[in-house]
């Protein structure tokens, strides 16, 4: 039986969307995989509140690997990462953190879906490197979107843009040289840890649309909550603190938000690159859920 | 017909509001004036502003077109080489850091296999220095960037949240959606600043 | 003479031999044709090169241009042609969906990203559109109004001395005076040293 040719047109461009869409899952899968297999290193430069920092980094993936960034413009800044500990090195003194281990990773190519609508926005040349640019744009106003530049032959993330409701870009990071390793290494399994469970928790607040935990911390007197949309990461940090905090406090560093809200001496503090209003209203839901 | 008289014309031309005869005196003499060419063409940026349309051609596009057709009629020959000479040519300062560095492109286009990186040695004092030949940029910072960072940019450190930002952007880096791209702002100086609150709610959801 | 007919004017001083007639087409429409370039080619400098190609493809097509349609319109349609060849001529292949002539600048079905290139020309956009924002608002309110009806509402002339109540002469020379106005105002910024220019 032949199709109509208005309906057989319909299906075909479905199903080119379809395919295109899938084509951008299929780099970003790429790209979540290259962070575990590939090394590679070089510098970026970070475009933030109308300024620019050049950040040399290197990466090296694996049960061995280790991330080592360090700032190329302004005070000396580094960060050394490895499987054992996090060190942050200024002229004169270090902090050194604890290493996170996390039972699900952030990204989640099932779920990106139900937060943005995904997009080829064709080719570029970054780092001399072909780059294929995904665009991830939010369906809503709970999060931002994105723009991500993937090298399609490795996989390797190129370039970050988050922009903003209005189209405004919020920070950029883009590799200006890169070297990156042919060897592939063998990925390494994730740590089978338990996922939280908080259906019953009454001391979880509802989340944004979207977001869902992924991991939960409890240290130094503090409980953390991090959640992602599949793509977009927050974390909420409760905790009881002696001092006050009189009011709903937001800082900004670049396109990441914190908000900061206490009622008696239980506070809330949201953190992530995500809207204003979205860690605002999530710090007075948790500050709320915590008086129960 | 003094100046001024000639730019009113020359507004009305622009939103087709002039008699035909004088616009067709006008049209004649825009070819030919340059100070009115330039009238004419910050007037129609202007237009694209309020608009808000997108004004992405450089202020001397128009320079290069006329370049590019006048050695266009006067050699035909294949033109990518010529052109890609006729940018250098024509390239002067760039508008900042950022783009330059952007533009010179320093990477190795293939993939290379990378052998040793000395992890443990991994200090200030034992990072590989990168020359500043690396970065060197054909540019100045131009009145806009400059601007726009004495605007947007307001130092206001705040040391009792800085351990959160420092928190988040290490789970952000270690298991994120962006690889390794949230450690970068984190060894920039912070340039933390107070954000506007959005109304709040006087109960929670 | 309407703008259409202001086009052909040049248009036919450039078919008669007047090739600088062409520069104020060029610098007429030269934002309109980056948008549309932009909406293809998404690197600025293979954009540039693509709008200059644009160019030069349509003054060499002058000749058999007979004025069927506007100006702008056969503008248009080279600009979307030789933006497809250039992708065609990379290997890369152009959008299935052709962006439609009157919503050059915005996109169908749903939301976009900006495709401008570089942060730093968003930025400076954005500076240049809030310039513009602020020069109009410090206009006296008579200046303020005539400008709006004209730039953002469109109106005729004709329409807005109906509008404001006054003569057509009366639109005609406020109209001027708030473009002036704002001009004096943004000619620090727009022609201020290497803004625009970059580094190749």
């Amino acid at each position: 039986m032949r199709l109509p040719f208005l309906l057989l047109a319909t299906v075909l461009t479905l199903l080119g969307s379809t395919s295109r869409a899938n084509e951008s899952i299929d780099l970003l899968v790429a790209a979540q995989r290259a962070q575990a297999t590939r090394a590679f290193e070089g510098v970026v430069v970070f475009m933030h509140d109308g300024k620019f920092d050049a950040v040399r980094v290197v990466h090296r993936p694996g049960q061995s690997g280790f991330e080592h960034v360090s700032s190329l413009s302004g005070m000396p800044r580094a960060l050394f990462r490895d499987a054992r500990e996090v060190r942050i090195e200024v002229p004169g003194g270090a902090q050194r953190l604890s290493p996170m281990v996390f039972a699900q990773t952030a990204f989640d190519a099932g779920r990106i879906g139900a937060s943005y609508q995904l997009a080829d926005a064709g080719s570029e040349r970054i780092a001399g490197f072909i780059a294929r640019i995904v665009d991830a744009v939010a369906r809503d106003e709970h999060r931002y979107s994105q723009r991500m530049w993937i090298s399609p032959e490795s996989g390797v993330l190129l370039g970050v843009a988050l922009i903003g409701p209005r189209r405004e870009t919020l920070q950029q990071v883009m590799f200006t040289s890169l070297s990156v390793d042919a060897r592939e290494q063998q990925a390494q399994a994730l740590a089978a840890l338990p996922l939280p469970t908080t259906d019953d928790d009454a001391s979880i607040p509802s989340l944004p649309a979207g977001f869902r935990i992924i991991a939960t911390r409890n240290e130094r007197g503090r409980r953390s909550l991090i959640m992602s949309d599949g793509l977009a990461m927050i974390t909420l940090y409760l905790e009881t603190r002696g001092d006050d905090l009189d009011r709903m406090t937001t800082l900004r560093r670049g396109a990441t938000q914190l908000a900061a809200r206490q009622l008696g001496h239980e506070r809330a503090v949201v953190v992530g690159e995500v809207p204003l209003s979205t860690a605002v209203e999530l710090a007075n839901r948790a500050v709320g859920a915590e008086k129960h | 017909m003094n100046d001024e008289t000639i730019r009113e014309q020359l507004s009305s031309l622009m939103d087709g509001e002039l008699a035909a005869d004088s616009a067709k005196f006008l049209s004649k003499r825009l070819g030919n004036d340059p100070e009115l060419l330039s009238t004419w063409e910050r007037w129609h940026g202007l237009r694209d502003a309020l608009r808000k349309q997108d004004t992405l051609a450089p202020v001397d596009f128009c320079a290069r077109v006329r370049l590019a057709l006048d050695e266009d009629l006067a050699v035909e020959a294949s033109v990518p080489a010529r052109r890609a000479a006729l940018w250098r040519t024509l390239a002067g300062t760039a508008i900042a850091a950022g783009v330059a560095a952007m533009a010179l492109m320093l990477g190795q286009p293939t993939l290379v296999p990378i052998e040793s990186f000395d992890a443990g040695a991994a200090t200030l004092a034992h990072v590989a220095p990168v020359t500043t030949t690396d970065l060197t940029p054909n540019w100045r910072l131009s009145p806009v960037a400059d601007r726009q960072s004495f605007v947007l940019a307001q130092p206001q450190v705040s040391n009792e949240f800085d351990q959160y930002f420092v928190d988040h952007g290490l789970a952000n880096g270690s298991n994120g959606a962006s690889g390794v791209v949230p450690y970068v702002p984190m060894v920039v100086v912070p340039a933390t600043s107070v954000g506007v609150v959005p109304e709040q709610t006087n109960s929670p959801r | 003479m309407s703008e259409a007919e202001a086009d052909l004017e040049l248009v036919r001083r450039v078919q008669a031999g007047q090739k600088s007639a062409f520069d104020p087409l060029v610098r007429k429409y030269q934002h309109k044709v980056f948008a549309i370039i932009s909406r293809y080619v998404h690197n600025h400098a293979e954009a540039q090169d693509v709008a200059q190609d644009t160019f030069i493809r349509a003054y060499r097509a002058l000749a058999n241009f007979r004025g069927d349609s506007a100006f702008y319109t056969w503008l248009y349609t080279i600009a979307t042609n030789t933006a497809k060849n250039h992708l065609v001529s990379q290997g890369r292949r152009p959008p299935g969906d052709d962006i439609q002539i009157d919503d050059a600048a915005m996109l169908e079905g749903g939301m976009r990203l900006r495709d401008s290139a570089t942060p730093e020309r968003e930025m400076m956009r954005q500076e240049i559109e809030r310039a513009v924002t602020t020069a109009v608002d410090r206009l006296p309110e008579d200046l303020r109004k005539a400008i709006t009806l004209r730039e953002v509402d469109g109106l005729s002339y004709e329409e807005i001395a109906t509008a404001m109540n006054c003569p057509i002469g009366t639109v005609r020379s406020r109209i001027f005076r708030a473009r002036d106005a704002i001009d004096q105002n943004l000619r620090p910024l727009l022609d201020g040293p290497d803004i625009g220019m970059e580094a190749v």
